[in-house]
């Protein structure tokens, strides 16, 4: 038990690196189950391209979407934002930098896809092979029938041996753009994360405490709710059954769930941890924690919002 | 049963090693994956670009990854743009860059294990050398052998028109010269360490048990940061979801300032007049103040006593 205790710990400590590791082994074993077993190139030299291009990018476009639907922030965004006033939307500048922030956050198991499909190589070749302008710097000082033939290079049918050679060459181009995607990437996201930091107002021990509070208030947040929404439950339906009145039950109102579910903006005067600290140590009773003098949106600080209260495990 | 507790306790013991030994089987068995699954000559003038990209792409993605992974990296940079003073103290300017250097050269360890690895395989090398165009290195590979060699050089790993003993001398010769060249890079980087670990460790003002000491102390240190942390939160959280369900007005609970939170994230630096084993120390014992006048970065805690 105390060992299962010790791999939960680390699962806790190193939250998103398992989860990035987890991202890229599914897509690596995606990539591999789609290009051996569904993919077969036409050969042919008016659909190679399209249909290479497909198999590289639908998928890409596919998992980018799910990450959109898959971030607890994009929902705090949106829900009831139809309803609500237009200003309590994120407005502006603050919505734009929130919408940027959770596209980058979509945007990477995409780019795991895109560049392990590129080092794994049939996609390109396929695509590649059918391109004409691709075709033309191939081709040069080689076969006249070069170019009619290279589309056939995919599936081993070009009759001349150096258009069929040209196949390895595909391959090799492909990883060679697959390894240059990947250091691309991974620089731009040292870039980013070593400036949102750089900017950040909070220290660093300080945001260490702030990401184990977010996760222990999820925690406590989803049993205290199924505490109450028990109580809440038993007592209506006793009362429905006995056809009797149900005693006063102390629920937040629909104004304060919406108060503590807006997204986080940080205010220098009085740093609070989550909406929910906020509402809580709020001056007066009735006063709103909408919006005040100072508040803006921190782009290191995006971890609050995304904290979701089914993704933490129920320990 | 205690015979199993003194081994587990002996490896517990050794984790910097078994994790530098973890390090270099994964890049071992990673680098056997790459060559067997994914690496294909392409036999062609594209040779040298292609056994480059895969020498040195997993090597900087390595590098970056060392430089995410290590905490001293984050707590240099946190809040740096906001208060630039923190990292460039007056009169002591060239500590970030010392301290950059430091997290550098501990991050270089993975990229120059997964170089070696890969040179002592001799596939990458054989591949990038056979694709030169360089008239110097095509004379010292193909010296003594037929013409072929200067025109068909980047065909060898796939077979060319010559006689195929002829083929075999030189890939066998390309795959020496990569085993070589990734022994050679071995000794060097570990002589390398060894020499600026001494050097470390020759520079310090700290006494050898007072830094086992040290060690001790930061982990013990980091582990009681940890529960206290768990600890605090739990009560907060605990507090503000009472209030907001019961609505009632909050109890007030005492936490660190914004300065305190500040002090307690610098970078630690020893001085021999006060002996704090870690900036929280400093900040408990001290007060708020930014560094004092003497101020001396030892080198030798590299990678160990910060990684909070």
């Amino acid at each position: 038990m105390e060992k299962f205790r010790a791999v939960l710990d680390l699962h806790l400590k190193h939250h998103s690196a398992l989860g990035y590791g987890l991202v890229t082994l599914l897509t690596a074993g995606g990539e591999r189950i789609f290009s051996t077993v569904v993919f077969q190139c036409p050969c042919s030299a008016a659909w190679n391209l399209p249909y290479g291009l497909v198999f590289l990018l639908v998928p890409a476009l596919a998992l980018f979407l799910l990450g959109y639907v898959l971030s607890a922030r994009t929902w705090r965004l949106i829900t009831g934002c139809g309803c609500r006033a237009r200003a309590s939307c994120g407005s502006g500048l603050r919505g734009s930098l929130v919408c940027a922030q959770l596209s980058a956050a979509a945007a990477l198991a995409p780019l795991t896809w895109v560049a392990v499909a590129l080092l794994g190589g049939a996609f390109y070749e396929c695509a590649a092979s059918g391109s004409a302008v691709l075709a033309q710097r191939l081709c040069l000082d080689r076969d006249h029938n070069c170019a009619a033939e290279l589309p056939l290079v995919p599936c081993h049918e070009a009759k001349a041996s150096d258009v069929q050679d040209l196949l390895k060459d595909l391959k090799a181009q492909s990883q060679v753009l697959g390894w240059i995607l990947i250091a691309a990437v991974i620089i731009v996201l040292l870039i980013f994360t070593c400036v949102s930091r750089c900017l950040s107002p909070v220290s660093f021990l300080q945001l260490k405490f702030w990401k184990i509070y977010l996760e222990q208030e999820q925690q406590i947040l989803k049993s205290k709710a199924t505490e109450h929404a028990t109580e809440l439950a038993k007592e209506n339906v006793k009362c429905f059954f006995e056809g009797s009145h149900p005693k006063e039950c102390n629920t937040p109102s629909v104004k304060e769930w919406q108060q503590i579910s807006s997204l986080y903006t940080f205010n220098q005067k009085d740093p609070y941890y989550s909406m929910l600290h906020k509402y809580v140590n709020r001056k007066e009773k009735t006063h709103s924690i909408r919006s005040t003098e100072g508040d803006t949106v921190i782009p290191v600080l995006g971890f609050v919002d995304s904290s979701n209260i089914n993704s933490t495990p129920g320990l | 049963m205690d015979a199993f507790q003194g081994i587990l306790k002996f490896f517990l013991n050794q984790k910097t090693v078994i994790g530098y030994s973890f390090m270099a089987l994964l890049t071992v068995g990673s680098e056997r994956l790459f060559s067997v699954v994914a690496f294909k000559c392409p036999c062609s003038t594209e040779n040298m670009t292609y056994g480059l990209v895969f020498l040195f792409a997993p090597a900087w993605v390595l590098l970056i990854l060392g430089f995410f992974l290590n905490n001293r990296s984050w707590r240099l940079f946190t809040g740096c743009c906001v208060n630039p003073r923190k990292i460039f103290p007056r009169g002591h300017s060239c500590r970030f860059f010392y301290v950059l250097g430091q997290i550098t050269l501990s991050s270089l360890v993975a990229p120059v294990m997964w170089l070696s690895v890969a040179l002592l395989n001799g596939t990458f090398y054989e591949c990038a050398m056979s694709g030169t165009r360089s008239s110097g290195l095509l004379e010292l590979i193909c010296k003594g052998k037929p013409k072929e060699c200067w025109e068909e050089l980047h065909k060898v790993s796939c077979g060319t028109s010559m006689l195929p003993t002829i083929n075999e001398e030189l890939k066998l010769s390309l795959q020496a010269q990569s085993q070589i060249i990734g022994w050679c890079l071995i000794c060097s980087a570990s002589f390398f360490s060894l020499l600026t670990t001494c050097y470390a460790r020759c520079q310090s003002k700290v006494s050898y048990l007072q830094l086992s000491f040290w060690k001790t102390y930061a982990q013990k240190e980091k582990e009681q940061l940890e529960n206290t942390f768990l600890d605090y939160a739990n009560k907060l959280s605990e507090r503000n979801l009472k209030c907001f369900f019961e609505n009632k007005r909050p109890d007030p609970f005492p936490m660190p300032t914004f300065a305190a939170w500040e002090a307690a994230s610098e970078l630690h630096s020893f001085h021999q007049s006060r002996q704090h084993y870690s900036t929280l120390h400093r900040v408990v014992d001290d007060g708020l103040e930014l560094s004092p006048e003497d101020d001396e970065t030892t080198m030798v805690l590299v990678g160990t006593a910060h990684n909070v």
